[in-house]
């Protein structure tokens, strides 16, 4: 029946009543015409419901003159019959249609100029920039053409590295990624001296007078290149610097650790009256808990003394953790080798790594040295 | 007669459905819900009790409940409701 339904709804369906005698007589000489008729029930002795295609009422008529068959039609169904409602009351069809119109019509241009990515650079700026190439709030769709504005934009803005536009609707995204900055020229006079004490390898002064030679040692701070008069003293100092990195684990190891098990108890802090809402004291014997407290929002000047407090409960348990000598000396040695990671700075050149395992009196106790030889820029301006 | 019966055989013969060959009702009942008549030749009574539908065989009286005419077409009628009894009766 959904099928019968469906195509009620799409060609439309009249629910027609006949009420009189011999109404059998009626549904025979109407289908014998060929007039089909369906969901057909009777509703008393003298009267029956039926439905037909709209098209078909006009059939009928001649059919029922001068039987004493009275027709009327109860309901009208479908499509076609909304949309002659609809045409009839035109205001809500022009409503429609220039409701789509308008959604249209303001989808079409930019409402929204976004900016992302800028860290030195200003929104404003930037938009600014984006408004002196015709791209702001209230401009045709079309208009814009991300690709042009891009290249254009990282033009007019020197300090960008790369700039993306992409349009979301009615929303202009500019991405920016800045470049980075070189470090100025160091400003007024100074010396240059050693940040770390090395072995000077390579001398180039390009402003001042040197005070080292290749081959010395110098200590930390001390004047490598010496300004002569007013303009600071410039050029680059590399020496070798060596580094040691030191670890050492215990070969019985004990303490406490968590369980990975936790519990939570909520409570609620009346002034000094706690209530416990959820959960125990603590349901671990060995604990370390942690509590968080929620107070409500002050307002005005009044605070309630009201808190709700949520104590967390970590299980802890005891642990005693055995190493033999060899893997006592892997675990210091993964201590050292971070405890140098962290000394030594990033992208500098590494001569030579020497891992020394160093003899100790405690037994208990695996000791492991790094030591590392790095080639590096040791040269820092130093104002006077 | 005679006539009849040579159209019976041929029909056998020819291994043809029955209600073609002798022009009869062919009814299928789905449960006690639906019923579906063919090859009927005029609604005599309805009512949500009753149908009486004349065929070549003769009325073939259906009664029940709660009827209602789902498709009325020149040689189909289906019905749906209640259905108790169905029965050949003489015209």
């Amino acid at each position: 029946m959904r099928l019968a339904s469906l195509s009620d709804k799409l060609f439309g369906a009249l629910t027609v009543t006949a009420s009189g005698r011999e109404l059998e007589r009626f549904f025979n000489t109407a289908y014998k015409q060929g007039i089909v008729m369906w969901t057909v029930r009777r509703l008393n002795p003298a009267k029956i419901s039926f439905m037909i295609r709209p098209a078909a009422f006009a059939a009928l008529r001649p059919l029922v003159r001068g039987t004493g068959i009275r027709l009327q039609i109860e309901r009208k169904t479908g499509l076609p019959f909304i949309w002659s409602r609809l045409s009839r009351r035109k205001g809500i069809l022009i409503g429609v249609l220039l409701c789509g119109l308008i959604i249209y019509t303001l989808s079409s241009f930019i409402w929204f100029v976004g900016v992302s990515g800028n860290k030195k650079l200003s929104q404003q700026q930037i938009l600014q920039v984006a408004e002196s190439l015709g791209v702001k709030p209230g401009v045709w769709r079309k208009e814009v053409d991300t690709t042009q504005l891009a290249r254009e934009l990282k033009e007019k803005i020197p300090q960008t590295a790369w700039v993306g536009v992409t349009l979301n609707g009615t929303r202009v995204n500019i991405q920016i990624v800045e470049k980075k900055e070189r470090p100025a020229p160091p400003p007024g006079k100074g010396n240059l001296i050693a940040a770390k004490s090395g072995l000077i390898t390579d001398v180039l002064v390009i402003k001042g007078v040197p005070q080292v030679v290749e081959g010395q040692t110098v200590k930390r701070g001390q004047a490598l290149i010496a300004a002569e008069q007013n303009p600071a003293a410039q050029g680059f100092v590399r020496a070798r610097v060596w580094y040691t990195g030191v670890g050492s684990a215990k070969l019985v190891d004990e303490g406490v650790r968590p369980t990975g098990k936790v519990s939570a108890s909520l409570r609620i802090k009346i002034g000094t009256k706690v209530i416990i809402l959820t959960g125990k004291n603590s349901p671990y014997q060995l604990y370390s808990e942690q509590s968080t407290v929620k107070a409500l929002p002050k307002w005005r000047n009044i605070q309630l003394p009201v808190e709700l407090v949520t104590v967390h409960y970590q299980e802890m348990t005891h642990y005693k953790k055995v190493m033999s000598k060899e893997e006592a000396t892997k675990a210091a040695e993964a201590k050292a080798s971070s405890d140098l990671l962290a000394q030594v700075p990033a992208g500098v050149k590494v001569l030579a790594r020497k891992t020394v395992v160093v003899k100790n009196s405690n037994i208990n106790l695996a000791t492991v040295h790094i030591e590392l030889e790095t080639l590096e820029e040791i040269a820092v301006h130093q104002a006077f | 007669m005679v006539f009849k019966q040579f159209q019976a055989k041929l029909g056998n013969a020819l291994d043809l459905p029955q209600e073609v060959m002798l022009n009869a009702p062919k009814i299928t009942i789905v449960g006690d819900v639906q019923i579906w008549i063919e090859n009927h030749t005029g609604l005599i009574e309805y009512s949500t009790e009753k149908i009486r539908v004349n065929t070549n065989l003769g009325h073939l009286n259906v009664t029940g409940r709660d009827f209602s005419i789902v498709k009325l077409l020149p040689a189909e009628i289906l019905v749906e409701g209640k259905l108790q009894r169905l029965e050949f009766g003489e015209a």
